[in-house]
């Protein structure tokens, strides 16, 4: 092959357009020729990110049961006791992870004293609402994805204060967080960030409702995102 | 069995490369999460590379079956678990349709999807800052014959040569409106200083 051979297919090999000879054909000249590998990963990239451009569809919950099920006898092979040899555990068990441990159980006694404050904050919210003619207005959260099984309800308190209480929501991925976005005439504004507890979680959103019509929470990095970064795990409609 | 238990509700603790080390060690409990995270992209784009529900159901299990068996083919270095994981169902789906034997893809099909691919106002789509968001803007920046070469190559499968066919314009056409378009959507974030999203 020559060079304005590999230029005249580079983009179709990237998109995957290529036969089957002539795909092989621009794999051995990229291996013969490595600097211009690069080029091809950036072609191959923004070819990737037609992946995304799709209409959103929810998959049906009996197709995660079929393809989960479908799994399991493969894994028959290495018993579960099997995989908590001391070698495996070692590698969970190894410094660096306890260390990150160790830290992150201090994170969590902080985060929890502050879910308990927050609780009882709310609590105390309720309880003075209660005393009050209008009572605090409430919207019904649902869970997808990771968060499948979380349920709860975003509360208006009055003064502009609003609270997000969700059971059932699972722990973050490591580096990640909860991010709480206001959808305001289809844009995303971000909002507060927070850690799950175990049982009952409870977040106060930073800014007040009014405008939004939709509250969504994502996972984000730690620190949170200017921009969503992934698909919404909850979301409550206003 | 208690560190057992332990570590499969760990799991939805850890990040998706760590994941994929645990799916390659035949933990199910990994390949569990890794599925709740990623099914609803991989099925969004199942169903519209297969253009009805149930060829999209079984496209999405081939493909996970192979993520299962293929984990240890992962190269962190090369992209997102996400990213590799819709190359697979995109691979995946390219192999059917094209071994398909009634290749059931007319020119009317290709213009319909070209249609289908214009923003909606479902829900989804407040996203506008997302990640798909971000994608659709950059396709949106693509003449339309750009936007059909890319779309009919990459979602419908079609080669280089049968989209010049379909299209009655010549291959070199093609092949151009194919590397200018990715170029277009590459400088679309470089141009306004974003990472490619992941």
């Amino acid at each position: 092959m020559d060079p304005r051979r590999y230029e005249d297919l580079i983009a179709a090999y990237a998109l995957g357009a290529l036969p089957e000879d002539e795909r092989r054909k621009v794999e051995e000249y990229l291996s013969e020729h490595p600097e211009l590998q690069s080029e091809a990963d950036e072609l191959r990239s923004a070819a990737d990110l037609l992946a995304f451009a799709p209409e959103e569809q929810e998959p049906p919950p009996e197709l995660r049961q079929a393809i989960i099920g479908a799994v399991e006898p493969d894994a028959g092979a290495p018993e579960p006791e099997s995989r908590t040899s001391v070698a495996g555990w070692g590698r969970w068990l190894s410094f660096p992870r306890l260390a990150f441990a160790a830290s992150a159980l201090v994170v969590i006694a902080g985060l929890l004293a502050w879910n308990v404050t927050l609780q009882g904050e709310v609590q105390e919210l309720q309880g003075r609402m209660e005393n009050r003619p209008e009572a605090p207005q409430t919207y019904e959260v649902s869970g997808t994805g990771i968060a499948q099984a979380a349920s709860g309800e975003v509360m208006e308190l009055g003064n502009g204060r609003t609270v997000l209480m969700v059971e059932e929501l699972p722990e973050t991925p490591r580096n990640k967080t909860y991010q709480i976005w206001r959808i305001e005439d289809g844009t995303p504004k971000p909002d507060s960030v927070f850690e799950p507890a175990e049982g009952m979680t409870a977040a106060s959103l930073e800014k007040p409702l009014d405008g939004a019509d939709v509250v969504a929470v994502t996972v984000e990095p730690d620190g949170g995102s200017e921009a969503p970064t992934s698909d919404p795990i909850l979301t409550s409609k206003l | 069995m208690l560190f057992v238990a332990e570590r499969e509700r760990n799991h939805a603790a850890l990040a998706d490369e760590d994941l994929m080390a645990c799916v390659e060690a035949g933990e199910t409990g990994a390949f569990a999460v890794l599925y709740d995270r990623h099914s609803r992209a991989a099925y969004s784009l199942a169903y519209r590379m297969m253009g009805e529900r149930q060829a999209a159901e079984d496209l999405l299990q081939d493909a996970f079956l192979k993520i299962w068996r293929s984990a240890g083919a992962y190269r962190a270095e090369r992209g997102s678990v996400r990213t590799w994981m819709l190359s697979v169902v995109h691979n995946r789906g390219v192999d059917q349709i094209r071994s398909s034997a009634s290749r059931r893809r007319t020119q009317d099909k290709v213009e319909a999807s070209a249609e289908k691919a214009q923003p909606s106002e479902a829900f989804a789509e407040t996203w506008r800052n997302s990640r798909r968001q971000q994608v659709r803007e950059a396709l949106d920046t693509l003449p339309p014959d750009q936007l059909q070469v890319l779309e009919m190559a990459y979602f419908s499968g079609y080669t280089h040569m049968e989209i010049a066919k379909l299209l009655d314009v010549p291959l070199g056409t093609v092949k151009g409106r194919m590397r200018l378009g990715l170029k277009k959507v590459r400088g679309f974030f470089d141009s306004r200083g974003m990472a490619i999203p992941e």
